[in-house]
């Protein structure tokens, strides 16, 4: 019978079960790298935010209460970890009318691109609203942000990619 | 009949990311086992305090020397005592740190 996240993190917490914590990391490294490869757009710099995503989780997971969803959690060091490495990182140049217009076909298609282009605010709540299917209160805890704000960020992030992929509203 | 938004079903997550290694790599960065470090801990915290003893018997040989001469210089008994008390609180502080690490 294969354990619960909790039954793991008891013994990860309790023993140093390295084996426990592996278990963890590998049940959960797919949704951690997916939502940081939709937010930071390359997926070297995913892997390595990733990596220390489970290495501050390993960390911390002695004050984890339980209260949330372990993979929410994980999201929210995820995040943190986001923010900290853009907050060092040098903006990459805004893409220039030109190119936009000579590659608009292939641009058309290209989700990840499209993400790029928002700002990150709307990145973060799409990505973790849309692509990792987190509710919207918890996506808002995960952010740290109010309800509100948060579906400020959805809604103005979908309207920002329809037009970019040049797509309807939905009626 | 409802239609999902061309848009969400775009947006949903993609394909497993597959493993390949990931867990592996997360694995060998984390810090070592906690026995290993109680271990660790108590082996470079007897070493620190052998090696302070060593020190300590030492310069309190040269201090007791100095005492003994009879006409103590109040400089060297100081600068003595601050040797001394410096090179055990180094000892043992690089001592508990390195366990600590």
């Amino acid at each position: 019978v294969a354990l619960s996240d909790a039954d793991l993190i008891v013994r990860v917490v309790a023993d140093d079960d390295r084996h426990a914590f592996a278990e963890l990391v590998r049940r959960h490294q797919s949704d951690v790298r997916g939502l940081l490869r939709r937010l930071s757009g390359d997926a070297a710099t995913a892997d390595d935010l990733a990596q220390e995503t489970f290495l501050n989780a390993y960390r911390a997971l002695p004050r984890f209460r339980g209260g949330a969803r372990f993979g929410s959690w994980l999201y929210r060091i995820a995040y943190n970890a986001y923010l900290a490495q853009a907050r060092k990182a040098v903006p990459a140049p805004e893409p220039s009318t030109a190119v936009a217009s000579m590659d608009g076909v292939l641009q058309r298609h290209d989700l990840a691109r499209a993400l790029a282009e928002l700002r990150p605010e709307e990145r973060a709540a799409l990505a973790l609203t849309c692509t990792q299917e987190v509710t919207h209160e918890e996506a808002a805890e995960i952010l740290d942000w109010p309800l509100g704000t948060l579906k400020t960020h959805v809604l103005r992030g979908k309207e920002k990619l329809r037009a970019r992929l040049s797509m309807e509203v939905p009626s | 009949m409802s239609h999902e938004d061309p848009l969400d079903a775009l947006l949903k997550a993609g394909p497993y990311i597959d493993d390949a290694g990931f867990t592996q790599r997360v694995m060998t960065k984390l810090p070592p086992q906690r026995s290993v470090r109680r271990v660790r801990r108590t082996v470079l915290l007897c070493a620190g305090l052998a090696a302070g003893a060593v020190f300590l018997g030492g310069t309190g040989r040269g201090l007791w020397a100095v005492l003994s001469s009879g006409q103590p210089s109040w400089v060297t008994v100081a600068a003595m005592v601050m040797v001394m008390a410096v090179g055990v609180g180094t000892g043992i502080s690089v001592a508990l740190r390195e366990a600590e690490g």
